[in-house]
């Protein structure tokens, strides 16, 4: 005794190969739901090519909740769009958005204030006055500071610190605005640390003791390598960025994980 | 190196206590020096020594420097010559010119000098190689008190190292006051700026008539090499009882010595000077909000402040926050420091907010801090004064 393995024609019992949409024998028609039959997910968080956020680290608690990504445009900010987070006042009214394009997850920058930040995957280029982040701690690449020290128009001369010839500046940049740590790096490559580096946050229990290093190239080019620290480093993203399965980024306080479904 | 006997872990000379265990380490053999440069060393110092006590000393010395000294100057004791000089120490005067302003004429001095603070004896023998023109003084008994301000002064100094009063029955230098201050110098004055020359000693001396009297590179012999001061740079005006000091615009200002651990309050853009650094105090401004929405940024816990190295005409290097409990600046301690300026004191100077405002306080350095004079301030007798290349004691 077996099983019929096709579709059994209603009329006149024959057995219509899969695809057939009418029966070989009888010409009646197969019906439409078994022609056009398609294997569902059970859930939709199993969609292929979908992407889910989850929370990591939030501002308002929630730590662990999941956005999943099942349209085409997913607004993220304070005040407006799907992904809120009220209490978050880092985040601008419309802060980040995340589409997809031919199937490929991308976040774009809503001309936030404060941007996303997204986790260095090896060596990431940076400029003056790019943005990075580690552990709690923002930094901004400068220009070093001029040279002002010769005479003056009246032939006094200038009494300035002992200083070196400074290649770059890397400044702290502190919460609500301002200016905490600045350094004028002499050497081509800065650390950043909780201690023993060039820059040193003994209290901010998210460093890693040797976090990461910025390297400068040549004028107005650096790179910045995470010392596989265990936060990351994370660098502001410019307009858009393509998200990858494993990403982490920031926005505002927030701190969410790209996971890829499918 | 140190073997701690407790737990065999490896310790840096320097060290009194076990990084391993935190017991106290043995001390080197009997006789011989203790270990840190900070610590000085108690009693019977050598001529040469107590000579340098009057030089204002850089005070970060490799001991190399200092073992040299010492054992030049035991040499020369027996010897019966003056002791030579050690190894130009870290960031003597040539040297830190030529590194730090290759436009500055090559004669240029760049630190305050001519006072040393009594608990830096070590710091000043160590330095005894570095004022290489300092006459070796016979040492004798134990110290003498310091009539202003209490403090032990040795019996040989003609000035106290602690606030640079002039010892009763102090002869002036042999090979000092030239009386080279010319025009001036002659006229009879209600108060007198002395210059303290890089060894301590008192050099031309410049009058300041009662009324009002200018000084710059315009101004008289004192002050006419000197390419630091403006032409006009300040002026001095007697005023009833008041003697105060106003800073003409000048390019490098006028500073005071501070006394040590008497607070002053800093304001924004305040500029105050240690060993060779010059540090700008900044306020720091509060949250701005942008449209509702805070600029993101590190954790900040109450900064009260903000120190800028100044290198420049508005350019500054360096910056570190001052948390409201405060930061200690020194060459070897503390939170910021400078191991590259020898005239900075191990622990020089702290900035604290004191409740109502940012004080800078002057922990007993060798060489002093110094704070810019904004506008005109009111100056009182002994107080030491930097401008330009020189470095000056009020007298009125």
């Amino acid at each position: 005794m077996e099983q019929a393995r096709n579709y059994v024609c209603k009329e006149c019992s024959t057995a219509v190969p899969s695809g057939h949409k009418f029966c070989g024998t009888c010409g009646a028609a197969v019906p439409i739901e078994v022609v056009e039959l398609r294997i569902k997910y059970f859930g939709a968080m199993q969609a292929p090519g979908k992407a889910r956020l989850t929370l990591i680290r939030g501002e308002g608690g929630g730590d662990g909740l999941s956005y999943m990504l099942q349209g085409t445009e997913h607004l993220a900010g304070r005040e407006d769009g799907q992904i809120l987070f009220p209490d978050d006042t880092w985040l601008s009214p419309r802060h980040a958005n995340f589409v997809y394009e031919g199937g490929q997850l991308i976040v774009r920058d809503e001309n936030s204030l404060n941007g996303i930040y997204v986790r260095a995957r090896g060596p990431v280029s940076l400029g003056y006055g790019d943005t990075f982040v580690c552990g709690e701690q923002v930094f901004r690449i400068d220009p070093a500071p001029r040279d002002t020290a010769g005479p003056a128009g009246d032939q006094t001369y200038f009494y300035a610190s002992p200083r070196k010839r400074y290649l770059f500046n890397v400044s702290q940049v502190l919460t609500g605005g301002g200016v905490g740590i600045s350094l004028c790096a002499a050497a081509p490559s800065v650390l950043i640390g909780r201690e023993e580096c060039d820059i040193n946050f003994p209290s901010d229990v998210y460093m890693s003791g040797s976090h990461a290093k910025l390297d400068f190239i040549a004028d107005g080019a650096l790179t910045i390598t995470d010392l596989d620290s265990k936060n990351g480093t994370y660098t502001r993203i410019k307009n858009t960025h393509k998200l990858q399965h494993g990403d982490y980024l920031f926005i505002g306080r927030e701190l969410l994980r790209v996971e890829m479904t499918g | 190196m140190i073997v701690c006997p407790r737990c065999s872990k490896e310790n840096q000379d320097h060290y009194k206590f076990c990084l391993g265990c935190g017991s106290e380490l043995p001390r080197e053999p009997a006789g011989s020096r203790v270990n840190s440069p900070q610590t000085p060393p108690s009693q019977a110092l050598t001529a040469a020594q107590s000579a340098a006590l009057q030089n204002d000393t850089p005070a970060a010395i490799p001991e190399k420097s200092l073992e040299f000294a010492r054992t030049h100057q035991t040499e020369a004791e027996r010897a019966g010559r003056p002791a030579p000089a050690a190894p130009a120490p870290l960031g003597s005067a040539a040297g830190a010119a030529v590194a730090i302003a290759p436009v500055a004429p090559p004669t240029y001095p760049t630190t305050p000098r001519g006072q040393d603070s009594a608990s830096n004896l070590g710091n000043a023998a160590a330095g005894s190689g570095f004022g290489n023109s300092g006459p070796a003084l016979s040492v004798g008994a134990g110290p003498n008190s310091c009539p202003a301000c209490g403090n032990p002064v040795p019996v040989d100094f003609k000035f106290c190292g602690t606030c640079g009063h002039r010892m009763p029955g102090a002869q002036p230098a042999a090979h000092a006051a030239p009386a080279s201050a010319p025009a001036a110098a002659s006229k009879p004055g209600r108060g007198t700026l002395i210059v303290i020359n890089p060894d301590g000693t008192e050099g031309g001396s410049f009058q300041l008539s009662d009324g009002t009297t200018s000084v710059g590179r315009n101004h008289g012999g004192l002050f006419a090499a000197d390419a630091y001061l403006s032409p006009l740079h300040a002026t001095f005006t007697f005023q009833g009882a008041n003697f105060h000091v106003k800073d003409e615009g000048s390019l490098n200002g006028v500073y005071v010595k501070l006394k040590r651990d008497v607070p002053v309050k800093l304001n924004d853009g305040d500029i105050f000077r240690i060993g060779q650094e010059l540090i700008r105090f900044e306020a720091l401004a509060g949250p701005q909000f942008v449209n509702g929405v805070e600029p993101m940024g590190s954790p900040n816990p109450g900064y009260v402040g903000r120190l800028s190295l100044v290198i420049g005409r508005e350019s500054y290097g360096n910056g570190y926050p001052v948390p409201p409990d405060g930061i200690h600046l020194g060459r070897e301690r503390g939170d910021v420091i400078f191991p590259e300026d020898g005239y900075v004191s191990g622990l020089h100077c702290r900035v604290h907010y004191d409740g109502a405002s940012c004080v800078l306080t002057d922990v007993g350095s060798s060489n002093g801090t110094f704070v810019r004079v904004r506008g005109s301030r009111n100056l009182v007798n002994g107080d030491l004064l930097l401008m330009g290349q020189q470095l000056f004691r009020l007298q009125f």
